[in-house]
């Protein structure tokens, strides 16, 4: 796809960021954000003018999280007015577009202050995607009768069904309206109250499977809204703090079930086997995500104590819950209906979570903290009894577990860390932690573990600091429950990696140095390895290396420059065994492993000149992101396997270039210029042969959407007014 | 290292820190029974320096340091209406502590400066103030374990920030400048909305401390964080995924990743590092699967199926597969 569209106009605009990779529009303030609280009294400024782009390719991934159309831009808004009692402050960025941003802020030191503000964050997935649905009521997604009819009478095929589909811009969009208040009670009390609200509309890709060996994917109706209420009362003077607050969260679904059509047949069948996607049931029915609420009381008091120590204990009782009703088992007329255990989740979890801590400095180069925290998710959802439910609304099967399992969890950390300061700006520290875990329904229900650490911190030094950290973790659990690996006919040798006994080692080091006062050099490595010496399956090796160096530039007033490089490599090794169920399932001979690895080089620099000539300020900036990551499967000697057929390297190129000139007109106008130059290469076995508009591939329906290649110049001319 | 019972060391740690904690308060109410004194209604800087000094009145200082009012006057610092302010308190001498002893001898060594201070001596100046909010817990968190002070990230006299008086040109810079990789990252295809301008970091982290993990803002374990924005996700759910049911980031990269939705590893690799059994879980997807269009392996892969990953609240869900 290829659009040129250049449209001129009148704008506002900005000193865009020294650095590309701040590559927030030009009207983005540089920290990303318009500033809620500005410390620095506030000024005017605003920024507007046209914006052309013109891309080939992706266009909605180059757009992913902003808009960009051509056209006239209102890109930035900054008004102030501060007195010596108080302060008022309007921030608008993009106005008009998908990615808009509103704030405001009015403050009276000492006596209260109201935000409100409003940030809309677009997420587009795909430019020319297509979908042979249609809806036909809130998540309802309907195809033409007689095209169901004629492929299941052998008269089409769904490779029609693809080339016939709507073609539309995959996006959704998240609006988020909020504002908060805060009251000054005395000089050491205020009251706060934050109230948002979020909705998400529009559409995202969705899987809506009938069969095994078939994907069907759908673009799933949006139609959410959150909302939060969080309040709280806080008290403090020089030695004590006392707070509670309470943080309430309510989500709504207007989409909480999807019904689509199955492409391959218009009437409802009982199935033998949900490996065809062509037998069966003529439409499936989803659960999307069920409306539910969180509410969370908590109190925290922080104390003063002798020796220029402080402890404090913070404790939070909460619960999460949601009651939907629940859908029957499947929407295949053709299957007996089964009765549900009970008609609505009633699912709820009790969360308290605790955190206690101490630090002290007993001696003016002894540091010391402890602390404990404890986090218990306590599942009270009831077990949900199923027998036997439908596999994709296909056929009835037997349950493995015979229903659901409320998995729950404690977590309990202790950290205890001693820090020595033998030269005031060089401290040395030695640190333990423990973190055990209790699990309900999982395969090992307790872990456990120590990690011993060790850093060292020169910072503060204003020619130099190095800063170094040595972890060495060790994980191991107890209560492995066999059985229930046997249960779902997965592999008892396995071990979950999240949970499995672990071994891990972990170093880094920064150094920065300024050998003058113009010239700033950093250089960063780090490395770290895991093992699971126990796991025989799965997870068996997980390493990183990386390293960056860089050196910022600024001889004086007239040029500011960096550049940094840095690269990553990533490697894991896991292991797996392709078996059926019978003699196949205990052969080691069918083992294989994957041995991946990800090498990623990434480089940013910058050149600012802010008076490049009279009047003239200049600016480039240029990031680079590639990632080639190999995935090698690797076959026992004695494998009884077939040849493998190696997949393709990944590839990801970003290159990110923006050149940046604001010529002063008068002492409060500039004109501005930006050019923008996006580039992206991708290769990626699993999007190379989905491309749109042609989505059918020959295991599913596919609505197109995925990783390709773009190229995109964007370029704004602004007039900048600053007051 | 040798095994320990987990829940004996639990409980020997929570009894150790009950037994300090105990002792200190102990001894903090003895010295109040011993001082009755109100405390100090101003901030109070003593250091070596500033020993038996006292105070000589903004004015005093501004005859010789009258560049120091640049970042200064013009921030909330400089607003006298704001009564934790220097300006309502002692101007300058708020952090720098009384200067009788600087006008006397007026060398870099009789005044308190945070810059030639230890990180944790300089960062109490700013807390002898910024006692509350987001600041209530700097103390213990992971910045001042590693022995980082205020000034290290902000700067009173000259912040080269629009917001936050820091001492980059923004938040993301001033957090880059130590976690490299976690900003690299940001620049993967697959990412959160942060070169954006939508998020920063602070839009998850608590640089100064938090009663979570890893400095997160909102919750109380990483979950509660990722949920704060990703509410859907929350649940409980009738069939959970125990694995994100734990931690999201068992599967998700929150800092980017080149993996399609930020995922740790692609698919359906990081699926089979868990999931072992018989068929198609453990079965290899190699370059012949991708040329058969394997539903397994091309588009979304395990997920094209498996959609309620996160959880389902259908009856027949318990595979995630409605």
């Amino acid at each position: 796809m290829r659009t040129i569209t250049l449209v001129f106009a009148v704008s506002l605009a900005s000193v865009a960021s020294t650095s590309a990779q701040a590559q927030g529009q030009p009207g983005a303030s540089a920290a990303g954000q318009p500033s809620s609280t500005a410390l620095r009294v506030p000024t005017g400024s605003l920024d507007f003018g046209v914006r052309g782009t013109t891309s080939t390719g992706d266009e909605a991934r180059y757009q992913r999280y902003r808009e960009l159309r051509s056209g006239p831009v209102l890109d930035r808004v900054r008004w102030g007015r501060t007195t010596e009692t108080g302060l008022f402050t309007v921030a608008l960025d993009h106005v008009g577009y998908r990615d808009q941003r509103y704030l405001a802020e009015l403050q009276r030191f000492d006596r209260f202050t109201l935000e409100v503000d409003w940030d809309s964050v677009p997420l587009f997935y795909g430019a020319g995607t297509r979908t042979p649905y249609a809806e036909a009521g809130a998540g309802i997604l309907r195809l033409p009768d007689d095209l169901q009819l004629a492929i299941q009478g052998g008269r089409s095929t769904i490779v029609d069904a693809a080339r016939g589909g709507a073609v539309f811009d995959l996006r959704q969009r998240r609006d988020t309206g909020g504002g908060r208040f805060s009251h000054n009670l005395s000089s050491d009390a205020f009251v706060h109250v934050r109230v948002t609200t979020t909705s998400k509309t529009g559409e995202q890709p969705w899987g809506a499977p009938f069969g095994f060996s078939a994907a069907n994917e759908v673009a799933l109706p949006l139609d959410s809204r959150t909302n939060d209420v969080s309040a709280g009362l806080e008290w403090s003077n020089e030695r004590a703090l006392l707070r509670v607050a309470y943080d309430g969260s309510f989500f709504g679904n207007d989409v909480q079930t999807l019904v689509f059509d199955n492409a391959l047949r218009a009437t409802d069948t009982t199935s033998g086997s949900a490996h065809v996607a062509g037998n069966g049931t003529s439409q499936g029915q989803m659960a999307i995500w069920p409306g539910s609420s969180a509410n969370a009381v908590s109190g925290l008091a922080s104390f003063g104590l002798p020796g220029r120590s402080r402890a404090h204990a913070y404790v939070s009782v909460g619960s999460w819950s949601q009651n939907e009703p629940l859908l029957p088992f499947t929407v295949n007329t053709a299957l007996p209906a089964a009765v549900l255990d009970r008609p609505t989740a009633d699912a709820e979890a009790r969360i308290l979570a605790t955190n206690l801590g101490v630090t002290s400095r007993p001696a003016n180069d002894l540091w010391l903290s402890a602390r404990y925290r404890l986090y218990d998710f306590d599942n009270r959802t009831p077990h949900f009894a199923v027998d036997t439910y439908a596999r994709m609304d296909q056929l009835l099967v037997t349950s493995a577990l015979g229903g659901s399992e409320p998995f729950g969890y404690t977590r309990n950390f202790v950290d205890l860390d001693a820090s020595y300061t033998p030269l005031p700006h060089v401290a040395f520290r030695a640190g333990w932690s423990l973190e055990h875990d209790d699990r309900s329904f999982r395969f090992v229900e307790q872990t456990t573990e120590h990690t011993l650490r060790g850093s060292i911190d020169s910072t503060g030094l204003s020619r130099w600091s190095v800063r170094g950290l040595y972890e060495y973790a060790r994980r191991t659990g107890t209560g492995f429950d066999e059985e229930a690996f046997s249960d779902i006919g997965e592999q008892v040798s396995l071990r979950q990696f999240d949970i499995s006994d672990r071994l891990r080692h972990r170093v880094s080091a920064i150094v920065q140095v300024l050998p003058a006062d113009s010239v700033g050099l950093t250089a960063q490595v780090g490395l770290g390895d895991e093992q699971r010496p126990d796991a025989l399956l799965g997870l068996q090796e997980n390493d990183f290396r990386f390293f960056t160096v860089g050196v910022d530039v600024t001889p004086g007033d007239e040029v500011m420059a960096g550049l940094s490089y840095g690269r990553e490599v990533y490697a894991s090794l896991q292991r797996s065994r392709q078996a059926n169920p019978g003699p196949q399932f205990d052969d080691p001979t069918r083992d294989w492993s994957t041995d991946a690895d990800e090498h990623v080089d990434t480089m940013t620099a910058y050149v600012d000149l802010p008076h490049v000539a009279e009047r003239t300020a200049l600016s480039f900036g240029y990031d680079y992101s590639r990632s080639r990551a190999e995935y090698l499967y690797l076959l026992a000697s004695n494998s009884t396997l077939g040849a493998v057929d190696q997949l393709r390297p990944v590839l990801n190129d970003l290159h990110h270039g923006q050149v940046e000139a604001r010529y002063r007109l008068t002492p409060r106008v500039s004109l501005g210029v930006t050019y923008w130059y996006d580039r992206y290469s991708v290769e990626d076995f699993a999007y190379d042969g989905l491309s749109a508009p042609f989505a059918y591939a020959g295991s599913g329906l596919f609505l197109g959407y995925g990783y390709r290649d773009y190229t995109a110049h964007t370029g704004w001319v602004r007039l900048i007014l600053d007051w | 290292m040798r095994e320990v019972t987990g829940r004996s060391v639990l409980a020997g740690g929570v009894l150790l820190l009950a037994l300090w904690t105990g002792g200190l308060l102990y001894a903090e109410g003895a010295r109040a029974e011993r001082v009755s004194e109100q405390a100090p209604a101003e901030p109070a800087v003593a250091t070596a320096a500033t020993a038996g000094a006292t105070y000589v009145g903004e004015s005093t200082c501004l005859v010789c340091h009258e560049d120091m009012t640049r970042g200064y006057a013009d921030t909330l610092h400089g607003r006298a209406a704001l009564s934790r302010s220097p300006a309502a308190t002692r101007g300058c001498e708020s952090c720098h502590g009384p200067g009788s002893n600087h006008v006397e001898e007026p060398v870099p060594g009789s005044i308190a400066l945070a810059t030639r201070m230890a990180p944790r001596e300089a960062s109490e100046i700013c807390l002898s103030c910024h006692t509350r909010g987001d600041h209530a817990l700097w103390r213990g968190s992971a910045h001042d374990a590693r022995n980082l002070s205020c000034g290290s990230c902000h700067s009173v006299h000259a912040p080269a920030s629009s917001a936050g008086q820091l001492t980059a040109k923004s938040e993301a810079d001033t957090c880059r400048s130590c976690h490299r990789l976690q900003s690299q990252k940001v620049l993967r295809v697959g990412h959160m909305p942060v070169a954006e301008g939508k998020m920063t970091c602070s839009s998850c982290h608590n640089p100064h401390g938090s009663t979570n993990v890893k400095l997160l803002k909102a919750g109380n374990w990483v979950n509660e964080s990722c949920v704060s924005c990703h509410a859907e996700k929350r649940g409980p759910f009738l069939f959970e995924h125990a694995a994100g049911r734990e931690s999201c980031v068992t599967c998700h990269d929150p800092h980017g990743s080149s993996n399609d939705r930020m995922l740790v590893a692609k698919l359906p690799m990081l699926c089979q590092r868990c999931h072992i059994g018989t068929r198609h879980p453990s079965t290899i997807y190699d370059s012949a699967a991708v040329r058969s269009n394997s539903n397994r392996v091309v588009g979304r892969g395990c997920v094209n199926c498996h959609q309620n990953i996160h959880g389902s609240n259908h009856p027949s869900g318990a595979t995630f597969l409605r």
